[in-house]
């Protein structure tokens, strides 16, 4: 299951995106910010929501502000994405089985 | 956010609808640890209308309701509702059959996490953290 779905249970794209840039390494603010279609402020307004939230922490080094994922975030990131391969599993299993049952008996 | 898995098997749409929702207590892998009532597993049933019951019967007679169809549109589609007995909300399964040469190819997806359905109840994990996170967002979270 890819960072991306399991992200995906906070249902803002913007979000999911700028969480799923620092599951993969800390960002400086600039970096955080690059590539997005929206303004930069606008991209603050989210990393201060996913701040408050407890997901995400801001370290200032010198004059840099470097964005990292908080052990709360890592913890709820990696909950999630073993919840949902398991359930992911659950369907592999099952849908082999319907499979072989259908394949053998009709 | 959505599971999505897919598989083809070697039989006509009709054929595979029919033995998927009628007969789900022959092929459902129940003795595998696929159930609610593990050891004390008997069969699974599926309701084939708009309302009707996705349930495991236990030996002792007994039932848990997985969850409700939502769709039933033979030999198309089958929907239900989902719901793990230590989830807080339930989740949405859809299965779709679409004719495939002389097979059909099955589409499975189970929606609906954005509502935080696997936040335990009692625990530590996602109450301490998804939990409060999808809190926080309040109705953000809901959207899309």
């Amino acid at each position: 299951m890819p960072i991306d779905a399991t992200i995906g249970a906070l249902s803002d794209s913007t979000r999911r995106e700028l969480l799923r840039r620092l599951a993969d390494k800390p960002c400086r603010a600039g970096e955080l910010a690059r590539g997005f279609a929206i303004s930069r402020p606008a991209i603050c307004k989210h990393t201060r929501m996913l701040g408050r939230a407890g997901l995400i922490r801001v370290k200032k080094v010198g004059r840099e502000r470097i964005y990292e994922l908080a052990p709360r975030g890592q913890v709820a990131i990696q909950e999630l994405i073993r919840k949902l391969e398991e359930v992911g599993a659950f369907w592999d299993g099952t849908l082999n089985a319907f499979k072989r049952y259908v394949e053998e008996n009709r | 956010m959505t599971i999505r898995k897919a598989i083809r098997v070697e039989r006509t749409p009709e054929v595979v609808f029919r033995v998927f929702t009628e007969e789900i207590g022959k092929w459902w892998p129940l003795k595998e640890g696929f159930s609610f009532g593990r050891e004390r597993a008997k069969d699974i049933f599926i309701e084939g209308r708009v309302g009707g019951r996705f349930y495991e019967r236990f030996i002792d007679g007994t039932e848990f309701e997985v969850g409700r169809i939502t769709a039933f549109q033979p030999p198309h589609l089958v929907a239900f509702t989902w719901k793990d007995p230590s989830w807080e909300a339930p989740t949405e399964v859809e299965v779709r059959f679409t004719a495939d040469g002389a097979g059909t190819r099955i589409e499975l997806e189970h929606r609906g996490w954005e509502a935080g359905p696997i936040m335990q109840k009692q625990g530590q994990g996602y109450s301490d953290g998804w939990g409060i996170i999808l809190e926080k967002f309040g109705a953000g979270a809901n959207a899309a």
